[in-house]
């Protein structure tokens, strides 16, 4: 059987080991800053995958794709950027 | 490539790709607004995060990802008219919610009991206020899906009833997503 | 009333939007110190009084009693409203109807609680700061606690906007931004329990989110399109009397 990559099964596969990795990164005793950053990156990925193949933006008009992924970046800027802030001591607002 | 059974026409309507949009503006307010007050609180929010139980937040991750999976069947489903499916796929996604909303009670529960509460300091008043606000979408994102589902028999085959039904998918994950990053940025990010 | 004149009565309400902005900006946030508000849950009285009311009495009274003047303009723009919320056949359906009473009952809150911290401000001196300091939570908690008078304000016109399809007043984007900024005044059930943090009376949410978004995100685009339509009235009386014709 072929294998569809972006079909609704294969796509849940990958966001429950995207998932199942954060955490472990977590559990496993990864370097705390670097495994942070990580997680966030992976929900980017995760998020996008759910915006794109079962929200179906990809099939959307063009500025919602456009919206929800800028909205998407943003959202792990703003975690990333606040995260490496307090890193540093230093205040974002 | 793209999902198994796709309509001619784009997925739901303006108007809820607006309203959840502008729902997104809100959540990522909430976002901002807690990774601000963090920067001033490290330590306390470090030493508040890990009195929340990760493996609540990863249940719910998984429960809420696998709902959005039924929701799509449902979706595609009702897309080539087999109302059995669709009933099916939605009634296993309102289950799932439900699994969702019994894992939320357990853990605020627990917390409550443990003397954590909305009050107790800043992080615990957004992981309230955060997981709460989360927590009403999902009971709505139930109704609809119920109300989908009670209607399928009767719909099923009207381009008005795939409508809806991609509208009720658009907000349920829209909430996933939404999970998406809440679990990792209450409970995971900077863990010790 | 003719047509003209009616049309000249609602410019002038429409108005009475931006006045109230610009003059609760002015004379509330600026001459009133309000940008934040102090943290009165984490001060004691004498602190209250010696770092707000007795350091600045006379702008915050004139700021206050400024403030009370100019919130009652909030009233006739929000009654304004209510008039382009209007069914099909006419008539005042029962979303104007709850909008309207919300635009009332935040008017009369946008003046009284002003007048009573007028009173905190003159009275600071003499009186003592653990009268004034309850004077001043007092208001504040009324203040804020009865967010939900603006919240069924601003639901009734988000869902009127939404569910009137056939409505051109205003795009649906006002309807459900209108309707979020409802929903995000509900944390101000926390404010009196919260010393600090964004969800004081001080605080980034219960503060600068709400109040900056129910400025740019409702008052700043409906009084916008109100003013549009207030103004649009002459153009469509001559297309109608030209089709009379």
């Amino acid at each position: 059987m072929k294998l569809r990559w972006h079909s609704p099964r294969v796509v849940w596969c990958m966001l429950c080991g995207l998932t199942l990795l954060s955490v472990s990164l977590v559990e496993e005793g990864w370097h705390r800053s670097f495994a942070s950053i990580i997680i966030v990156l992976i929900a980017a990925v995760k998020s996008r995958m759910v915006i794109l193949h079962y929200m179906e933006a990809n099939r959307a008009a063009r500025h919602w794709r456009f919206l929800y992924e800028t909205w998407n970046f943003t959202v792990t800027a703003t975690i990333i950027i606040g995260y490496v802030l307090s890193l540093s001591g230093r205040k974002m607002v | 490539m793209t999902t198994a059974v796709q309509s001619s026409r784009p997925p739901g309507t303006d108007g809820v790709w607006t309203f959840l949009f502008i729902d997104m503006i809100i959540f990522w307010m909430m976002f901002l607004s807690f990774m601000s007050e963090r920067l001033r609180h490290v330590d306390l929010y470090a030493a508040s995060q890990l009195r929340l139980n990760e493996f609540f937040g990863l249940a719910n991750t998984l429960i809420l990802l696998t709902s959005s999976w039924m929701v799509v069947e449902a979706v595609q489903a009702a897309r080539r008219n087999e109302v059995r499916r669709v009933r099916r796929f939605l009634g296993l996604a309102w289950i799932l919610g439900l699994a969702f909303a019994v894992d939320k009670f357990a853990e605020y529960y627990l917390k409550i009991r443990a003397g954590v509460t909305p009050a107790a300091n800043s992080f615990y008043s957004f992981y309230f206020f955060i997981t709460i606000v989360h927590f009403f979408h999902v009971i709505a994102g139930m109704f609809f899906i119920a109300y989908c589902r009670g209607n399928a028999r009767l719909r099923v085959g009207s381009e008005r009833y795939v409508t809806g039904l991609e509208n009720v998918g658009l907000f349920w994950h829209f909430v996933d997503v939404l999970w998406i990053f809440i679990f990792p940025l209450l409970y995971l990010l900077g863990r010790r | 009333m003719d047509s003209e004149t009616k049309r000249l009565v609602h410019i002038a309400i429409a108005w009475c939007g931006p006045v109230f902005v610009i003059g609760f900006l002015v004379f509330w946030a600026v001459l009133g110190h309000n940008v934040p508000p102090p943290n009165m849950m984490g001060m004691t009285s004498a602190q209250l009084v010696a770092e707000y009311y007795g350091k600045y009495q006379s702008e915050i009274a004139v700021g206050m009693i400024g403030s009370a003047t100019m919130g009652m303009f909030y009233t006739p723009w929000s009654l304004l409203l209510a008039t382009m919320l209007r069914d099909e056949d006419g008539s005042l359906g029962v979303l104007a109807l709850i909008e309207a009473a919300g635009g009332i009952l935040t008017g009369w809150l946008l003046a009284f609680c002003p007048a009573i911290w007028a009173a905190c401000a003159l009275l600071a001196t003499s009186v003592s700061p653990d009268l004034i300091k309850a004077m001043h939570v007092m208001t504040w908690i009324i203040f804020d606690c009865t967010y939900m008078i603006t919240t069924i304000q601003l639901l009734a016109l988000g869902a009127y906007i939404v569910l009137n399809k056939k409505q051109a007043i205003f795009p649906a984007w006002t309807g459900w931004c209108a309707i979020a900024i409802g929903i995000t005044f509900v944390p101000l059930v926390l404010m009196p329990f919260v010393t600090e943090g964004p969800f004081a009376v001080n605080g980034m949410w219960n503060f600068f989110f709400i109040f900056s978004i129910w400025l740019f995100a409702f008052q700043i685009p409906i009084g916008y399109f109100m003013l549009k339509e207030a103004m649009g009235h002459k153009r469509v009386a001559r297309q109608v009397l030209s089709h009379a014709n």
